[in-house]
């Protein structure tokens, strides 16, 4: 089943939003098909805890859908999501001072790595790190945003961008040097 | 460390991974790694980390009620959402009966009417303590083509039947005709084998494969010590068959690649098929078929940069040209099952299909009504950005038939 909004553009469909008539929900459904996997699997990786990976993702496409009721200039729709996403998981995270649940770890390691014992140890790395080191890294590896997009979505300097991006690899890098070295070794 | 300051090699070369080094910069970072071995050291390990990190970028759509509880809190539905949305159901029970009620109306169906059939026409199970003049079973049927003087092809079926003088022990059963009359009670020790001549075996048999039929001669009698054998022939001429024939059939597969995402099933038809036979040219029959069926999905795509990969579990139509060959041995133990092979090649709205597949098929040459069950394989491709994925799937169909 096509949708004949599907022709449309990111920002072409978040004007559409604003409309109010039909046209709104059907643009608001175009968007969601082209980003709602990312910015859940972002959620995931920020949050590690499924429960409140879901709540923020519901909670951020219903602000996007609000922010689009306002008088707003678009031009990089993704990075306007990844942003209300971030925001609302760094939130989460400030709040939240328990520790990763085992089952949640488990949860937030998709089939593919369940076999793959370095890519869990990069996830357990991840998790090391301090949630200002660590959302860069998701933005930087995972969802391959530039500094200057990553700028744009977390508001913090690109010095700081860079810097703590640096850090945070260090620190993984760090974490993981003994199974690297037996890796080097092969 | 400064936040502002990068003038260590290790940041260059960070900022040279991601694309952000200065152009002026390189020269000096290369001739540091070219004497660096800890520099060099520590770019194999960001370029490990980097390359399995991309391994597990795939993004995960969000759960089907995340996706409800989104478009409900803004008023949406979430029907029309993509094709392949499917409401949730309320309970456990209810989601189960949904998925299940037609595989299991079927196989019900299916399964009276073979009972009906084979009750109506194969009774020789039930009626074996009727039958008085001796105990009887096939030792091994052995079918031939033969060819009349016609020329017409036919089959022959031979059965050994075992009379043993323990029939005497089966007195006092009541003698039936064909049409389940009661002929006469017989005492103890009237029945056997030595009062028993041969058209009186064949008017009291009941079991219609021991009946000398029109098309039908006694073969031989051959005594050992006690006991003896007869050798029956029955000509089955193949122009028996009918020509047409319809079939439905429930269709329970599961995919590979497994995926573990809900489908839009349809209610009236889904995971079934239906199927038309139109000519046979000696144990081949060719049909034309049209099913409903799910197919798990996992396949890449490119937009604007970026490689997603999308999993469906698309309920899809189909429909193929058939290619059936029925075997001539029938399964007498059974009731005269025929085994039968299959093989489907068509196409969907995504790609071709092809359906192989092996079981048996039973129907009553007097009602037309017959059954079939099966082990079914099938392959479908398709393409998407110009690379070619195949989801195969496999498992057990059933279902009914009615040949004219």
């Amino acid at each position: 089943m096509k949708n004949d909004f599907e022709q449309y553009d990111d920002v072409e469909l978040f004007y559409m939003m604003k409309s109010g008539s039909g046209s709104s929900e059907q643009a608001f459904k175009v968007l969601y098909n082209r980003y709602s996997a990312r910015i859940f699997s972002y959620c995931r990786k920020f949050l590690g805890n499924k429960e409140e990976a879901r709540d923020v993702f519901q909670e951020a496409f219903v602000r996007f859908y609000q922010s689009a009721q306002e008088k707003r200039e678009m031009t990089n729709v993704p990075a306007f999501l990844l942003k209300i996403a971030r925001n609302l998981c760094v939130n989460i995270k400030r709040k939240d001072t328990s520790t990763l649940t085992f089952e949640d770890y488990m949860s937030s390691s998709y089939e593919k790595s369940d076999n793959d014992e370095l890519l869990n140890l990069i996830k357990m790395a991840m998790e090391l790190l301090p949630i200002e080191y660590k959302e860069l890294f998701i933005l930087r590896e995972y969802e391959g945003l530039t500094y200057n997009e990553i700028v744009n979505v977390t508001g913090l300097p690109l010095a700081t961008v860079k810097i703590r991006l640096f850090r945070a690899r260090q620190k993984i890098r760090e974490i993981l040097a003994p199974y690297l070295a037996d890796l080097s070794k092969y | 460390m400064n936040e502002s300051n990068y003038q260590n090699p290790s940041e260059l070369l960070h900022l040279f991974l991601d694309g952000e080094l200065e152009t002026g910069k390189e020269t000096f970072l290369f001739s540091e790694l070219a004497s660096n071995e800890e520099l060099r050291s520590e770019m194999r390990d960001f370029l490990v980390i980097r390359n399995k990190i991309k391994s597990d970028s795939i993004p995960v759509a969000p759960p089907i009620e995340t996706t409800n509880a989104v478009f409900n809190s803004l008023g949406f539905n979430p029907s029309s959402l993509n094709p392949y949305y499917v409401a949730p159901f309320s309970g456990f029970v209810l989601s189960t009966l949904k998925k299940l009620w037609a595989p299991i109306t079927t196989a019900i169906v299916a399964s009276l009417i073979t009972y009906f059939a084979l009750n109506n026409n194969f009774d020789y199970h039930t009626t074996q303590s009727h039958i008085p003049l001796m105990v009887s079973y096939t030792i091994e049927p052995i079918t031939q083509e033969i060819a009349n003087n016609t020329g017409q092809t036919e089959k022959v079926i031979y059965k050994y039947i075992y009379n043993s003088p323990s029939a005497q022990n089966l007195a006092s059963q009541d003698l039936i005709n064909q049409n389940n009359q009661v002929l006469n009670n017989k005492s103890s020790g009237e029945n056997n084998l030595g009062m028993v001549n041969q058209s009186q075996f064949e008017k009291y048999q009941r079991n219609p494969d021991f009946i000398l039929k029109d098309n039908e001669t006694k073969l031989k009698q051959i005594s050992f010590g006690k006991s003896n054998i007869e050798i029956h022939q029955s000509k089955l001429s193949k122009n028996d068959n009918n020509e047409y024939s319809l079939q439905l059939r429930g269709i329970n597969g599961i995919s590979f690649p497994s995926v573990q995402v809900p489908y839009k099933q349809n209610t009236v038809f889904s995971n079934m098929s239906a199927a038309f036979y139109f000519a046979r040219f000696g144990n081949f029959r060719i049909g034309f078929e049209f099913g409903n069926e799910p197919f798990g999905q996992v396949f890449n795509n490119y937009e604007g940069g970026t490689e997603w990969q999308y999993t469906q579990n698309a309920a899809i139509y189909w429909a193929g040209l058939d290619v059936m060959y029925i075997f001539d041995n029938e399964l007498l133990f059974t009731g005269g099952p025929q085994p039968f092979v299959q093989a489907t090649f068509g196409g969907t709205e995504l790609g071709p299909l092809a359906k192989f597949i092996t079981g048996l098929q039973y129907y009553s040459k007097e009602t037309g009504i017959g059954a079939i069950i099966g082990l079914e394989g099938t392959l479908l491709s398709y393409i998407n950005q110009k690379v070619w994925y195949n989801t195969k799937k496999i498992g057990f169909t059933y279902g009914m038939s009615f040949h004219f």
